[in-house]
């Protein structure tokens, strides 16, 4: 990978796989969605706003979409489906705006009445917020939210008072994480008024992604929180281009070792778990950053679709919509026969056999050998 | 003046002490060392003057739970006038009278409007309704300084505030054209405030239809 990456929106391209803007609303007058059991009352309210937002801005209602519910909460950091409420209510607009595709999402009764939410494998944060806001704003004349001269407006949490606005980005972070300086990363991030934490993406957990989001939601107007977050984002970006850079040329043995690891278990990762993917696809990554691979495919080098979601459970979806249209038959013999057995095996098999078709490129070998 | 009791705040009202000696005494104290008075008034000995002694209408207080019982030997003494105008300057003209809803000493600790508590805000973290904001508005000033280190919010006021906005500014600046006599200026910004009166309404009909 060229050393561009460390200067410029690539760097924060290479370790920030998925944000999510969102904006929570409240409506005058009303108790927050958290404060009480949803009576019948609260029922009738938010079928109204469900309908508003239907028929007046073209949502569709997908509380009931089997696939969201499994999946919503992991790719898209919606509501565990265990605290939501009979009140709850999911909604997805997706729209066309200047001949971009945007997905728009409205939680009803989560914490806040509205989290406005959109989540985003690319960088453009002010548009995603733009967008965000004039939604909310246009959804505000038919529906009066609470505000306050004083607080802005007014939330269920003291954290979001203000503009209602959390940036969230779950970031990769190898570089930084075996040159042990991921605490004084997330101590700086503090300072910085932004808060990080290890993300859980499943039970066992994988160290070296994190969460990040925006600690402050009162002190600016929301474009300077995304503007201030985006740029506390390029500089750990930079700072983890170095860190891998670091560790690929001084410390090229080991590194050299967990990249061989990793190329084989991609190879044969269909018997692998989940968790183990997503480690395979750290270390791939960041080889490929620092130029220790060469992908043998083109399209291995797309790291959004490398991480999109971060889980195989759209690579299921993937090709269960694959298989859905096409015939079984077309696929190889050697997945017909592991498709019958475990289908999500087979998955991964699809998903991270390309990862495993690299190499090592002749300046990395060359540096192993010396 | 500050306080008698804690010298840290300022006094807010009086209260009548009976001395060992049976003598009176009387003491400038604050809000929250009159309602800690006033709770454990009858084995501190400590008075407060009331509306009873004020000669104001008092809120029916059972014989049990009246902290004034047996603290006038069942007469209610009359405020001397001379206290009692030291008093209205104390609180600006308005006399506080302890147990009326809404005029208590007593910190708030329940939002009016939800019902939630102070406390239940500390362990949870959150908010029940927007009245909240108003009901705590010192604490949550004290969380959002420490959590936020802000308590202003610097953002544009949505669209829909906007007329609020101006619909005060258009008001503030009829009343001074009235003052001023200034009719000619008065009608215009009266017809201006109907327009947006009149626009609003509209716009509630609206929403009230969907």
């Amino acid at each position: 990978m060229a050393p561009e990456l460390l200067t410029g929106e690539a760097a924060l391209q290479a370790i920030c796989f998925k944000s999510q803007l969102s904006l929570a609303r409240n409506v005058a007058g009303l108790p927050f969605a958290s404060a009480k059991e949803p009576n019948a009352t609260t029922l009738t309210q938010v079928q109204r706003w469900s309908h508003i937002l239907q028929h007046h801005f073209g949502f569709e209602d997908v509380t009931a979409d089997a696939t969201l519910k499994a999946q919503g909460v992991r790719i898209y950091d919606f509501t565990p489906t265990e605290e939501r409420t009979a009140a709850y209510r999911l909604l997805r607009l997706t729209c066309v705006l200047n001949q971009k595709p945007y997905t728009l999402w409205c939680e009803l009764m989560t914490e806040n009445h509205f989290t406005f939410s959109t989540t985003i494998h690319t960088l453009d944060f002010e548009e995603q917020l733009r967008v965000l806001e004039a939604l909310a704003d246009e959804v505000a004349t038919h529906i009066r939210f609470a505000y306050d001269m004083r607080w802005g407006y007014l939330t269920a949490e003291p954290t979001r008072t203000g503009s209602g606005l959390q940036i969230c980005s779950w970031v990769h972070l190898l570089g930084l994480k075996l040159s042990d300086a991921i605490q004084q990363t997330l101590n700086a991030a503090e300072v910085k008024g932004v808060f990080g934490e290890k993300a859980m993406l499943y039970e066992s957990g994988t160290s070296e992604f994190y969460i990040f989001c925006n600690r402050f939601s009162i002190n600016l107007p929301p474009h300077q929180i995304v503007r201030d977050y985006k740029t506390f984002l390029l500089r750990l970006a930079q700072q983890e281009i170095k860190a891998r850079y670091r560790l690929a040329y001084d410390n090229t043995a080991a590194f050299y070792d967990l990249l061989n690891r990793t190329r084989l278990l991609c190879q044969q990762a269909c018997v692998q778990p989940p968790e183990e993917c997503i480690n395979f696809l750290s270390a791939y990554w960041t080889a490929c950053t620092v130029g220790a691979f060469i992908p043998l495919h083109s399209e291995c080098y797309d790291f959004t679709t490398c991480f999109d979601d971060l889980a195989d459970e759209c690579c299921q979806e993937k090709l269960r919509s694959f298989l859905r249209e096409e015939d079984i038959q077309a696929l190889p013999k050697l997945f017909q026969k592991m498709f019958e057995k475990n289908d999500a095996d087979v998955l991964r098999a699809l998903w991270l056999r390309s990862l495993g078709e690299v190499t090592f490129s002749p300046d990395f070998i060359k540096r192993i050998q010396q | 003046m500050k306080c008698e009791i804690c010298q840290q705040n300022e006094a807010e009202t009086v209260f009548f002490r009976e001395k060992e000696d049976g003598t009176e005494e009387e003491l400038y104290v604050c809000k929250s060392c009159a309602m800690r008075e006033r709770a454990f008034g009858k084995p501190h000995g400590i008075q407060v003057a009331t509306m009873e002694t004020s000669g104001l209408p008092q809120p029916p207080v059972g014989p049990e739970e009246n902290p004034m019982d047996g603290a006038f030997d069942g007469a209610p003494k009359p405020v001397p006038p001379a206290i009692l105008n030291q008093l209205k300057k104390l609180i600006g003209g308005e006399i506080e009278l302890p147990g009326f809803p809404g005029e208590s000493d007593e910190p708030t600790t329940k939002c009016p409007t939800c019902g939630t508590s102070l406390t239940t805000i500390q362990q949870d973290g959150r908010l029940g309704c927007a009245a909240c904001y108003t009901t705590f508005e010192k604490e949550i000033a004290d969380l959002l300084s420490e959590i936020q280190d802000c308590t202003q919010y610097p953002g544009p006021p949505p669209k829909w505030m906007e007329d609020e906005i101006r619909l005060k500014e258009l008001n503030t600046n009829y009343r001074d054209a009235l003052i001023r006599e200034d009719y000619d200026a008065a009608e215009q910004i009266a017809q201006a405030i109907k327009a947006l009166k009149a626009q609003r309404e509209a716009t509630d009909d609206s929403q009230e239809e969907m």
